[in-house]
């Protein structure tokens, strides 16, 4: 279940700051631990959409969870024994850069009083991530360089939703930046593991004009 | 708030600009919710005017501007594809449609706020490009340019569905961009933050 708990406490914290313009809006301010308290849910309507912002610092939390499934999977994926050494040295440098994107995304967090989440401690906490992510297939299933490939360019995709919702929510000029460089890395990681599976092939390197947010 | 109800809610509102290009109701659905109950005439009409007042003044601005650019690559690809071949005319002619289809969208939204989206000018100077590799840096250049008006433009923007489609935009020159480095010999991913200079 999604760690509603984490995400109230930071917006919590925000409620104090950031987000103030936020609950002013959304006709909650009449006391910042009230309002963090009934933050989430209540933000739902009944057909499913957002009535107002859910505040910088749970946003940037929600993107922590997923940046954290993703250096799961680049780690689980360079671990599995079956990756070559080229394909090896090119994951590398994709986990060094979501390594950058957490390490700038919590000081971002921290910078409003929030604390990062801590990461899957196992792969059943990984795999509860994964199907959170609506990504059905259990790593444990994947058996070569292709499939962890594939696997990964689907947990990349999945992000790039995510980043897209943040962009979408976030209140702060330079959290919107950054997030929408962090997105458009994460589109040039899927279309370059793409390249690795099919190499030469533009069409599925680059499949859409829009990179996020697609059904 | 968790992944699964993000990743429900979004689909349904989303692709504002992909759509915008056939509709100015497009993506509207946020604004449908809001509307509650009515004919599905009503609430079509209610998505329209409401997308119209969500896209200000200053957002049409900024969209004519990466508008204007988004011309200059149309026109960029169109001539530079002659030069290539192989897989550098073929990842050409795949990224001029994907420009197409940007510069489709921003003159859709443009239009559906009750804007003027700005035409292509007669002629570009791109400078005299000869041979492939010549071209690719020619286009390298004008998709760094194109990532620069992005980065800059989305913060401005005011409604956040549309900052989020233009960044969904950013996304795929980000991509074009690999490519083209990557056929150059170059890095394609240098940085962990998409910047303009890759």
């Amino acid at each position: 279940m999604p760690d509603l708990d984490a995400t109230a406490q930071v917006a919590a914290a925000d409620a104090n700051g950031s987000t103030r313009r936020e609950l002013v809006r959304s006709g909650l301010a009449a006391g910042a631990a009230a309002a963090a308290a009934a933050l989430l849910p209540p933000l739902l309507s009944p057909a499913g959409a957002l009535a107002a912002p859910i505040g910088d610092a749970a946003v940037l939390v929600l993107a922590l969870r997923a940046e954290q499934a993703v250096l799961y999977a680049y780690e689980g994926t360079l671990a599995s024994g079956v990756i070559s050494a080229s394909t090896a040295q090119v994951l590398k440098m994709f986990l060094g850069q979501e390594h950058e994107h957490v390490d700038a995304l919590t000081v971002h967090l921290e910078r409003l009083g929030g604390t990062a989440p801590a990461p899957p401690s196992d792969l059943a906490a990984f795999e509860l991530l994964l199907r959170e992510l609506q990504i059905k297939q259990s790593p444990s299933t994947l058996r070569n360089e292709r499939e962890y490939l594939s696997f990964l360019v689907k947990v990349e995709a999945e992000l790039a939703n995510i980043y897209h919702f943040a962009i979408e929510q976030l209140v702060d000029d330079q959290l919107i930046q950054t997030a929408a460089q962090i997105m458009a890395n994460e589109g040039q990681h899927a279309t370059l593991l793409r390249e690795l599976i099919s190499p030469g092939n533009v069409r599925r390197a680059v499949p859409r004009a829009f990179v996020g947010g697609a059904t | 708030m968790d992944f699964d109800e993000i990743l429900r809610y979004p689909r349904s509102r989303r692709a504002f600009l992909r759509t915008a290009g056939v509709g100015a109701a497009g993506g509207s659905s946020l604004l449908l919710t809001a509307c509650g109950g009515g004919s599905a005439t009503s609430k079509k009409q209610a998505a329209e005017e409401s997308v119209t007042l969500a896209i200000r003044a200053s957002d049409v601005q900024i969209l004519n501007g990466a508008l204007d650019l988004e011309h200059m690559a149309i026109a960029a690809y169109t001539a530079g594809i002659p030069l290539l071949n192989g897989r550098a005319r073929a990842g050409a002619v795949r990224f001029l449609g994907q420009e197409l289809t940007h510069a489709a969208a921003l003159a859709g939204a443009i239009k559906g706020s009750g804007g003027k989206p700005n035409p292509p000018r007669t002629s570009y100077d791109l400078g005299s490009p000869r041979g492939q590799a010549e071209v690719l840096a020619t286009l390298d250049t004008i998709e760094g340019t194109l990532i620069d008006v992005y980065l800059d433009a989305i913060p401005k923007l005011s409604p956040g569905w549309l900052r989020a489609d233009v960044a969904s935009i950013l996304a795929n020159e980000g991509q074009h961009i690999s490519i083209l480095r990557a056929a150059r010999g170059l890095p394609p991913a240098p940085s962990a933050f998409l910047t303009p200079n890759e």
